[in-house]
């Protein structure tokens, strides 16, 4: 009886969260939802629209604009991607759609080599929308547009009566509208989702905690931290090379010269995420806890970071030969980001770094 | 809850501020040497196996015929279970990650080697030697510079071409190009079919196929003979006193937890994710890992027998020799049986899942190798597949929650180029 009524005394001194702690928890994850995820897809989805518009217009009449417009159209739609480039959840992950989206990094160079054989093969039912559909994640996606739009030396009387331009041109039309589509159906399904099936899904990218402080503490951590290894890894280094034996080709968007671009709007896009709504922010919550300087920390250095990355030419062949050591200083606020959160966070959060599909080869 | 968070992160520094793991140095000593043990089999048999197959390599160059080719196809094929079997040594042994990029590279751009199909195209923009065909070109040019390939040797195959301008695909060296050699490439696609290279590839005079019959046999004797080189090196580094085993062992606990990043990033991120889910994705027999041979269940199969054996601390040789002691297991049970026993049975349902896999490619009735698993449309090769995929996540996911269990650092420190990491300036220039 004795040891009846000690376990009793026990669990009630057990540490639990108030409701009002779990609605903040619940209410920040929805806010993501809401405020972060779904407008950043539906921006994305319209810069795809108006790319796949003026695709039409360019195939119909080549000309020089029309070529330069297009251009121009894929950098702001590939932009806006980068903004919710780091948040694989929910609908992405479905049907290989994020791979589709963006099939990058290509580690065995698959990519390309699909992308030549299919150049030259000229099969005509390749290019269809239904085809493209069911056809390689390579051939689809912001990739195969930018090989298409960026190829070195491109003018717009390539697209002229020949055989190869009128190929690319039914690729370009399809490729970007089977991309609106994604997107169309990306948002169409976060829409869908009630708030019960919303926190489900982030339950899930938190390991399939119970506790909702849990799920909310690994799906932060676990998000970041993938992310900053991902920008470091393969944003950063793969191209930086070592012992100086640099590989450009292994950046980003190396043909459109925007892998830097790309960099500041992941940060731009990781700040918003710590601080997407006064009250229920991460970065506020943080400071809650009495975790003031960690916040600051995390919260400046993000902020210095787009500061830093906007005085950089967009492209990382130029900044390799005009800014190296701008762009190592760069490297090694990362590198004190990816610290504050693998150390000082998980710490505080009580979690460990696992597993991720980027280990490996 | 201010409060009650704060005394959790206390407790929390506390515990990672003295060593938090639950075995001793000598217990995590004993289970390194053991793994050790297992290495040194396991590369021996993989050396064994590769000795084999240069023997064969031989017999077929000097009198090539469809026989002496099926052979050495066969010997080739053998030589892939021990081999594969290494691979949970993988990432958490900088010396083992070093050597691999010289025997197991994949995917091949395979036009650096040897003559192509129309097909394959004739340049790409991300690899200047992409259509090179060393084999019939005695001189090749990169970046405006001329390479003289008119001796084939093994410096020019590991010295020059190997991973030449920095690409990644250009493999010249290591078990596929040796079975790019004897299959010649895969044109059927994801239809039934592997690589199917006629022995007259090889033949002498007149009746040679496909031009420079003599180079050819001549860089696959070479990149036998350099395969049987670099896997000497590898065995020598797992004897007692070598180098890779004294560094395992230089500090016990850490190297539990670098046996653990092997296991978990072969089974998640390279098995699971870049070498079976991949293909799924690409509908490509190029990312198929043995593409010219349809071997690649085989490959599969063994890499997952590979983090059983880590796990289980236990490895039975080419001739039947059981070499054990030892585990991981052991020291995951000590402190959670029943977490022990979830990830055994993970393991179990992965070896279920490849077996399935396996059986059905090899199954003389209507066989469905991994590229034609692969193919658009094909809902029972891809339901076959994600079963291999999902299983090999549940026991990555399992193994997490055993380093945790026993208390190790967070698995984040092995990351890629976890050089650069620690040492930013290292890659300015």
């Amino acid at each position: 009886m004795i040891k009846i009524k000690f376990f009793f005394i026990i669990l009630f001194l057990l540490p639990s969260i108030t409701q009002a702690e779990e609605n903040f928890f619940k209410k920040s994850l929805l806010n993501l939802k809401n405020k972060l995820i779904i407008p950043n897809y539906e921006k994305t989805y319209l810069n795809v629209k108006e790319l796949n518009k003026l695709s039409k217009y360019f195939c119909n009449s080549p000309s020089n604009k029309g070529l330069e417009e297009l251009k121009k159209q894929w950098k702001k739609s590939f932009n806006s991607w980068q903004e919710i480039q780091f948040l694989r959840i929910g609908p992405i992950n479905k049907d290989f759609r994020y791979e589709s989206i963006q099939f990058w990094p290509d580690k065995n160079g698959i990519a390309n080599k699909q992308y030549i054989k299919l150049i030259a093969s000229k099969k005509q039912k390749k290019t269809t929308l239904e085809n493209i559909k069911k056809g390689s994640v390579t051939l689809r996606g912001f990739p195969i547009l930018e090989k298409i739009l960026f190829k070195k030396n491109l003018k717009f009387d390539k697209f002229l009566n020949t055989e190869d331009g009128k190929y690319k041109c039914k690729l370009l039309i399809n490729v970007s509208k089977d991309l609106e589509l994604n997107f169309l159906n990306i948002i169409t399904e976060w829409e869908n989702l009630d708030d019960k099936k919303t926190i489900l899904i982030f339950k899930e990218e938190g390991n399939n905690e119970k506790k909702i402080e849990k799920i909310y503490y690994k799906f932060y951590f676990n998000t970041t931290i993938n992310y900053l290894q991902f920008v470091i890894n393969y944003k950063l280094l793969a191209p930086l090379g070592k012992d100086g034996k640099r590989k450009l080709k292994k950046s980003e968007s190396w043909r459109s010269k925007t892998s830097i671009k790309n960099i500041q709007s992941n940060f731009i896009s990781l700040q918003k995420f710590f601080n997407l709504d006064q009250n229920t922010s991460f970065i506020n919550y943080l400071k809650t806890i009495n975790e003031k300087n960690l916040a600051l920390k995390l919260d400046n250095t993000l902020k210095s970071l787009i500061v830093d990355t906007n005085n950089l030419d967009e492209s990382f062949e130029k900044n390799i030969n005009n800014n190296i050591e701008k762009l190592k200083l760069i490297l090694e606020k990362i590198f004190l980001l990816n610290t504050l959160i693998e150390d000082d966070l998980s710490i505080i959060l009580e979690i460990k770094k696992g597993f991720n599909a980027y280990d490996g080869d | 809850m201010k409060k009650i968070i704060s005394i959790i992160s206390l407790l929390a520094f506390l515990s990672s501020s003295v060593s938090a793991a639950s075995f001793s140095e000598k217990e995590a000593k004993a289970v390194l040497v053991n793994y050790s043990n297992i290495a040194l089999a396991n590369y021996q048999d993989a050396l064994d196996a590769a000795i084999e197959l240069d023997n064969a390599l031989n017999v077929f160059i000097n009198n090539p015929n469809a026989s002496t080719l099926a052979i050495a196809k066969n010997k080739w094929k053998l030589s892939r279970a021990p081999y594969q079997q290494t691979e949970a040594f993988r990432f958490g042994n900088p010396e083992v990650d070093e050597f691999e990029g010289k025997v197991n590279a994949w995917p091949l751009d395979e036009g650096l080697i040897d003559y192509v199909s129309s097909s394959y195209g004739t340049e790409s923009d991300e690899n200047g030697v992409y259509a090179a065909n060393v084999i019939a070109n005695k001189k090749i040019k990169l970046s405006g510079k001329t390479i003289d390939t008119s001796k084939i040797t093994k410096k020019l195959l590991s010295e020059t071409l190997h991973e030449i301008g920095e690409i990644e695909s250009n493999v010249a060296t290591g078990y596929h190009a040796i079975e790019f050699l004897l299959w010649g490439q895969d044109n059927n696609g994801t239809d039934a079919g592997a690589g199917n290279r006629s022995f007259t590839d090889y033949a002498k005079g007149d009746t040679c196929t496909n031009g420079n019959c003599d180079r050819r046999g001549q860089y696959l004797k070479v990149a036998s003979e350099l395969m049987i080189d670099d896997l000497k090196g590898i065995v020598a580094a797992w004897k007692v006193n070598g180098s890779a085993r004294n560094d395992i062992l230089k500090d016990p606990i850490d190297g539990i937890r670098r046996a653990f990043v092997g296991m978990g990033s072969l089974a998640y991120g390279e098995l699971a994710g870049e070498r079976i889910k991949l293909g799924l994705m690409v509908h490509d027999p190029e990312e198929e890992h043995d593409c010219f041979s349809d071997n690649t269940h085989w490959s599969h199969y063994w890499d997952a027998q590979s983090i059983k054996n880590v796990y289980t601390g236990r490895y039975v040789t080419t001739d039947g020799v059981v070499v054990k002691g030892a585990s991981i297991s052991k020291l995951v049970a000590k402190v959670d049986k029943a977490l022990d026993k979830e990830i055994l049975s993970k393991i179990a349902a992965t070896e279920k899942a490849m077996t399935t896999m396996v059986e059905i490619a090899e199954s003389s009735n209507n066989s469905m190798k991994f590229d034609q698993m692969i193919a658009e449309g094909n809902t029972k090769g891809k339901a076959i597949i994600m079963d291999v995929v999902n299983s090999l996540v549940n026991e990555a996911r399992a193994l997490e929650k055993a380093v945790e269990k026993i208390g190790l650092p967070a698995l984040g420190e092995d990351l890629e180029g976890s050089d650069s990491l620690d040492n930013p300036s290292a890659v300015g220039a």
